[in-house]
């Protein structure tokens, strides 16, 4: 192994996680090397001393903040399980009816729309000029009722 | 009480067993997080998630792995989440042009010489661990401080032994080269 590869492999032979042969061929070159002697000290001391001994301990209010959220996902569980219910007890029956209702303001209005208009188009219908010529109606002119000759007419048309 | 049976009463929503089981994995599951993003509020906002988590999915535990591994793999997910959105963010708002982030012990009680000694020494270590990619960083933290063999580690990791073995011998090479610059 070269200078560089050992040096690079220093940890995992302080945690003795090389191989046999592979140890063996570090501690030669460790007693060899002045500089890779000098790291292998530093790391080692580094590595060990850097070992934990106490665990830090989070916050003692911790658990009442999970505590919290846990009991706000209770709550709105409730809340949807609330809304459901109504959902299916009150709202469904009264949205049924009120879709009833709708279509039967529907129809209604509908109806009287179309009645509207029908009577209209009876009311605006007048006898157009070209069917009045058609008939000869042109010829005759309107006596007014009440005068003479608006009752002999009458009395004519009646012995006919 | 046993774990399957403190199972079994959180899932029929005893608060009690909620308690119990919080107080036996509290100090494992900051510990980590607290290792993992090496910041204290940070460590506490994640641990809060990891509990909630595993409370609300209680349901899905069948049994299978340990219950300290489900934590593990939960708790290192969110701290990875949490990180990589926190990077986000930091990188975002600039924050990284600012200031470092603490290192895990604090140094403001006096305390002998060794114990200083030993201090900046975890802060090396730590500084070093960091600077690690996010896997490679979780695999040294369950194998150093929190003492999972490689099969544990796998389960946790969700990855094979092999890739345990792998992410681990990078590390410590890694390690190796950034610890040495940091220690002249």
């Amino acid at each position: 192994m070269k200078h560089k590869e050992i040096r690079k492999k220093l940890l995992r032979y302080i945690d003795l996680e090389l191989s046999e042969k592979e140890r063996a061929e570090i501690q030669r070159h460790l007693e060899r090397c002045e500089q890779c002697r000098e790291d292998f000290q530093l790391l080692s001391g580094a590595w060990k001393l850097s070992q934990p001994i106490k665990r830090a301990q989070p916050s003692p209010f911790l658990w009442n903040k999970i505590s919290a959220r846990l009991d706000e996902k209770v709550q709105r569980g409730q809340l949807i399980h609330k809304a459901v219910l109504f959902i299916r007890q009150t709202a469904r029956p009264a949205l049924t009816a009120a879709i009833v209702l709708l279509g039967f303001f529907i129809g209604i209005k509908l109806g009287n729309r179309l009645f509207m208009e029908n009577l209209s188009s009876w009311q605006t219908s007048e006898v157009s000029i070209q069917s009045q010529s058609e008939f000869g109606l042109e010829n005759f002119q309107l006596l007014s009722s009440g005068s003479l000759g608006g009752e002999m007419a009458v009395l004519m048309d009646y012995k006919k | 009480m046993e774990e399957s049976e403190l199972i079994e009463k959180i899932k029929r929503n005893d608060r009690t067993a909620s308690r119990t089981f919080y107080e036996n994995y509290k100090d494992m599951i900051y510990n980590l997080c607290y290792r993992m993003l090496n910041n204290k509020q940070d460590a506490e906002d994640v641990t809060e998630d990891v509990f909630v988590k595993a409370f609300r999915s209680v349901d899905k535990f069948r049994g299978d792995a340990k219950l300290s591994t489900w934590l593990y793999q939960i708790a290192v997910n969110t701290a990875l989440n949490y990180a990589r959105n926190k990077k986000i963010v930091a990188w975002l708002s600039l924050d990284f042009l600012v200031g470092k982030e603490e290192y895990l012990l604090d140094n403001s009680q006096a305390r002998p010489d060794l114990e200083l000694e030993k201090n900046e020494s975890e802060a090396l270590v730590q500084q070093a661990i960091q600077s690690l990619p996010p896997r490679q960083r979780t695999a040294v933290i369950l194998q150093r401080y929190e003492g999972l063999s490689y099969k544990e580690i796998a389960n946790v990791m969700k990855t094979s032994l092999s890739s345990v073995e792998s992410l681990l011998h990078h590390a410590k090479d890694n390690l190796t080269e950034k610890l040495t610059a940091l220690l002249k």
